[in-house]
């Protein structure tokens, strides 16, 4: 059975195209033909961080107006077989992302491919809304900031009422967190909201943290995904991530360090490891 | 430091931060399930207030409340003291 993943935010900024690219290509990497969708009409971005921008031919548009077939729209990663690109269209009218046109494309895709990645632009307007409307699951991305953190709780809300799953009373999308951006040592010094804050605060499973890394500038510099730079922080982080959401590795467990002696003595807040 | 602020005596920019979402976000989970035609209504039964009262108001309180299968719309006007 192929799964539709959506990934979002409400806030723009916290890295949901470098999420989906990693997601995307750490899922084709395991032997699982997957399509990865620009949701972002006017402002596309994903072919860049893929590194394919001077591939795109046709875009989503097109397909949508039956310009082109999808076969043809289509971008194969260089890099992986498995891995293919759907570019969004730099025309500036949004209103080309219907409910029948996406629905139409998607089941297309379903029938060939194992997960569609949609990766969703900032905001709740019509590319956002389209990007989750026929998603199984969510991956939402959050900063340890507020308008973040607040961000992503309206997105959960929408999550739950404007989606087919809603819509339909099937049982709902499936939910987990991914935090960016996070720093260990300003959280635990009180300037940063910690991972125990934000999980309290949205109430969903976390499935992994990606830490405030140099590598994630570098690789989209290059196109290359980040989980790609294997050695990094934040390309394991997303490799564990990847793992987890295929259950090939355990869940997510915040306190699987032990603290030193130390630490424990002298620390009032939960110490989280990534 | 950090011994002073597990005791309590400095409040971090986190907890600040904490407090303020636990505000918020409760607010909108509140708003999310309230019905589209709240905010409108709420403003209309204040302009009708407003037209026949000398009423102020940011005292006026409309509230929804759900409980089972009825939703219960609460009217709190507070009038000014007669001169």
């Amino acid at each position: 059975m192929s799964k539709v993943i959506v990934v979002t935010s409400g806030k723009g900024g916290v890295g949901k195209t470098t999420t989906s690219a990693s997601i995307a290509t750490g899922l084709a990497s395991q032997g699982y033909k997957t399509a990865v969708i620009d949701f972002d009409v006017g402002l596309r971005n994903l072919d860049l961080v893929m590194g394919c921008e001077r591939r795109v031919v046709y875009d989503i548009a097109n397909v949508i107006n039956n310009d082109a077939s999808l076969n043809q729209a289509l971008i194969k990663d260089k890099r992986n077989p498995n891995l293919f690109i759907l570019a969004a269209s730099q025309t500036r009218d949004k209103d080309i992302l219907t409910k029948e046109g996406i629905g139409k494309i998607i089941t297309e895709l379903k029938q060939e491919f194992d997960y569609i990645v949609c990766d969703s632009p900032a905001g709740i307007e019509r590319g956002a809304l389209m990007a989750m409307y026929y998603a199984d699951h969510a991956f939402i991305i959050t900063n340890p900031e507020v308008s973040s953190v607040r961000d992503s709780d309206r997105i959960l809300g929408i999550l739950g009422s404007k989606t087919q799953r809603a819509e339909q009373k099937m049982s709902p999308i499936t939910e987990q967190l991914i935090i960016t951006r996070f720093c260990e040592k300003r959280a635990q010094s009180g300037e940063m909201l910690s991972i125990q804050d934000i999980t309290d605060l949205l109430g969903i499973e976390l499935i992994g943290i990606i830490p405030e890394s140099k590598m994630v500038l570098n690789a989209s510099n290059a196109g290359t995904p980040v989980i790609l730079q294997q050695k990094s922080d934040a390309g394991e982080a997303y490799q564990k991530i990847v793992l987890r959401f295929l259950n090939k590795l355990p869940a997510f467990n915040p306190n699987a360090k032990k603290k030193n002696i130390l630490k424990r003595l002298f620390s009032s807040q939960e110490e989280v490891v990534a | 430091m950090r011994i002073l602020k597990a005791l309590g005596f400095h409040k971090s920019t986190a907890q600040t931060a904490k407090d303020r979402l636990h505000i918020i976000i409760a607010q909108q989970r509140s708003e999310q399930n309230s019905p589209d035609y709240l905010p409108q209504l709420r403003q209309e039964i204040l302009a009708v207030i407003a037209k026949h009262t000398k009423v102020d108001i940011d005292k006026i309180n409309v509230d929804l409340q759900t409980k089972d299968n009825n939703s219960v719309v609460e009217l709190n006007v507070i009038f000014p003291e007669a001169t």
